[in-house]
């Protein structure tokens, strides 16, 4: 058992290697394969051909592509992920990302918090309704709300909200190192920005999962052997729809993350979207490497947190 | 002659409402006594399972259940409230469902089902158990139905036991309970030949030691033959034939239960022809007809003109039939 359990570990780890190293390298190619030069990006347009080649030979640009690759491959598992070509020059990628991923996880974990306790209250009161008048305006936004792109709702949250009632401020962060109670604030509109699609679609799934649950046999013993309705939602019916619910959970962070990205734009969040898309822009190849490589690994943590939750929930998986 | 167990009268149950409502049980009457085990014997969609279903008021909320007299040892189940029929089911009135699977929740071990069910019964101000001494009684049920391992089991998930044994906990968990009523909707009919024997003696020494009623749904009249005092024949949502097991296995009164006699037979018999009841078994209409009349090898003109009365054959057998004079 104990063997069993460690071999799983063992072979789990070594997927995130592989996956991690193959999702860098798609990065790292299809960033190359793009016009563009961080050279012109950091000395200007009038840069002369030997100031170019001189910073081309000083960050190793004049290799071939596969040595610059393994150059990358090698410091990166040491820890280094090299220095900011164009944006930032010469700053410490690790430095750079240190300071903004605090900011992207918490508005990534505020979206997700807000996205289950909005679905769970939703999606029961839905299938606790079900045919009736809370369940059609709860289907019907949750179907509005997954056909709204996550920026569009972003401006509409910042008009209401910010602009109009002026209970959130509209643009910017304090991050939660310097306040708490600030962040939970200036980060309530994005959060609902990215939360409002994913809470959408969990919704759904978990009302759907409600209704089928609810007409398993099972229940019906329940009731027969004269347990009452509370206990028969929480422990039959809630209890098993919390499978589906949380796998869709996990496949839902990638969208969040990619939400993050536009998310932090618009609301002029300091985090690793916004900086990813700066990079990108000025061809900041490291930065450009350490941040996908970031939500790479985030994805793939969280996927092994969800199969961990969904194995603890479903005895028949163990 | 003292109160039965159960006494149902003219009992009606139909799904949906207005041009879409369809009745599936037409006036089913029936007394169960208490200790007594009656079969109620029928093909699918004949509304036996509804019958029972009804009587636990388990249907779901697009069925209307009516009836002329629905009592429970005197007391009318139609006007006992909501709160006090959950209080009535498990400790009064309980059911073995037809697919031990599916009877258990998944997420949930054996021990737990069986705890939690003793503890809806039994904790509380008046109960006699603290919740310590659940599991040593669970364990001790198990023992009862012949599992050798209680504790084992008790700690196991419901994938992991095979339908046999499932069912043989919900036997145990249901008769734990001590209910003086249970109906039992197919137990066997998803399980093996050999398995069922097993399940069949275990609910025949568990009746007898609880002394319960037990009204015991079937399609299978072999299987009636072994465990039933009395068989009711159900035909298109009403029962067209009760009377003592020996009797109605022996002289069939109505030509559909001489039909599934005859089936039953050629079954057991190689070689044999099998004999089959001809024509679409199904729900036919009972308005102005026997609905059974359109299948019917002894069909005269009065079937087709007028619902049969029902008629006494013999003291306690009694004929929903025109060829039996009244």
């Amino acid at each position: 058992m104990a063997f069993a359990l460690l071999r799983h570990a063992v072979m789990r780890s070594a997927g995130v290697m592989i996956l991690a190293l193959m999702g860098a390298a798609v990065v790292f190619f299809a960033m190359r394969a793009a016009p563009g030069d961080p050279a012109l990006t950091a000395l200007g347009e009038g840069a002369s051909t030997e100031t170019i080649a001189a910073f081309r030979a000083r960050w190793n640009l004049d290799e071939p592509l596969i040595v610059q690759f393994g150059l990358w491959v090698a410091n990166a598992l040491r820890g280094d992920f090299g220095q900011s070509l164009s944006i930032a020059s010469g700053t410490d990628v690790y430095t750079l990302l240190a300071d903004r991923l605090p900011n992207t996880l918490f508005i990534g974990v505020y979206a997700i918090i807000l996205a289950v306790l909005i679905s769970l209250v939703a999606g029961t009161a839905a299938a606790l309704n079900r045919g009736g008048i809370i369940d059609t305006v709860a289907t019907s936004i949750a179907a509005a709300g997954i056909s709204m792109p996550d920026f569009w709702i972003g401006y509409v949250l910042i008009y209401a909200f910010a602009l109009g009632l002026g209970w959130f401020p509209a643009y910017g962060f304090i991050s939660p190192v310097e306040s708490l109670g600030g962040s939970l604030l200036s980060g309530f509109l994005p959060a609902l920005a990215i939360a409002a699609p994913m809470a959408a679609s969990f919704t759904r799934i978990l009302r759907s999962a409600l209704i089928d649950n609810a007409h398993r046999d099972h229940v019906r013993v329940a009731r027969s052997l004269g347990h009452g309705p509370s206990f028969i939602f929480l422990h039959h019916v809630l209890r098993n729809a919390l499978i589906p619910f949380v796998t869709v959970i996990g496949l839902q962070v990638r969208y969040l993350l990619g939400g993050t990205v536009v998310i932090e734009r618009i609301f002029g969040i300091n985090g690793v979207g916004s900086l990813m898309i700066d990079a990108a822009f000025g061809r900041d190849y490291p930065i450009i490497q350490a941040c996908a490589l970031t939500f790479l690994l985030i994805v793939l943590l969280v996927n092994i947190v969800v199969d961990l939750i969904c194995t603890m929930l479903n005895p028949r998986m163990r | 002659m003292p109160t039965p167990l159960l006494r149902v009268r003219d009992l009606r149950t139909s799904f949906g409402s207005g041009d879409r409502r369809s009745e599936v049980v037409k006036g089913v009457s029936f007394d169960l006594n208490k200790g007594e085990v009656l079969g109620l014997i029928g093909e699918s969609g004949s509304g036996k399972t509804v019958t029972g279903l009804s009587v636990l008021q388990l249907l779901p909320d697009n069925a209307h259940v009516e009836a002329a007299e629905l009592t429970y040892n005197g007391r009318s189940l139609a006007e006992v409230g909501a709160k006090d029929m959950q209080r009535l089911r498990g400790a009064d009135l309980a059911m073995i469902f037809q697919d031990p699977v599916g009877s258990f929740n998944p997420a949930k071990t054996i021990g737990w089902h069986i705890v939690k069910a003793l503890g809806r019964h039994s904790v509380g101000p008046s109960g006699d158990l603290k919740p310590g001494d659940l599991k040593a009684v669970a364990a001790e049920l198990l023992k009862q139905v012949n599992i050798r391992e209680p504790e084992r089991t008790m700690a196991s998930y419901p994938h992991q036991l095979s339908g046999g044994m499932l069912q043989r906990v919900l036997i145990a968990m249901v008769f734990g309970l001590n209910p003086k009523l249970v109906i039992a909707d197919e137990p066997t009919t998803n399980l093996d030949n050999l398995v069922e024997r097993q399940i069949l003696e275990l609910i025949r020494s568990q009746q007898r030691q609880h002394d319960t009623g037990v009204l015991f749904v079937t399609h299978d009249l072999t299987v009636a033959r072994h465990l039933c005092d009395r068989v009711a024949v159900m035909y298109s949502g009403r029962i067209v034939e009760i009377g003592p097991t020996e009797r109605i296995l022996e002289r069939p009164a109505h030509p559909y239960t001489a039909g599934l006699l005859a089936t039953a037979r050629s079954l057991e018999k190689r070689d044999a022809a099998l004999y089959e009841i001809k024509g679409e078994p199904g729900a036919t209409s009972w308005a102005k007809r026997c609905a059974f009349s359109a299948r019917c090898p002894q069909v005269t003109d009065r079937c087709t003109a007028a619902e049969p009365t029902e008629r006494t054959v013999e003291a306690g057998h009694s004929v929903r039939c025109f060829n039996h004079a009244a």
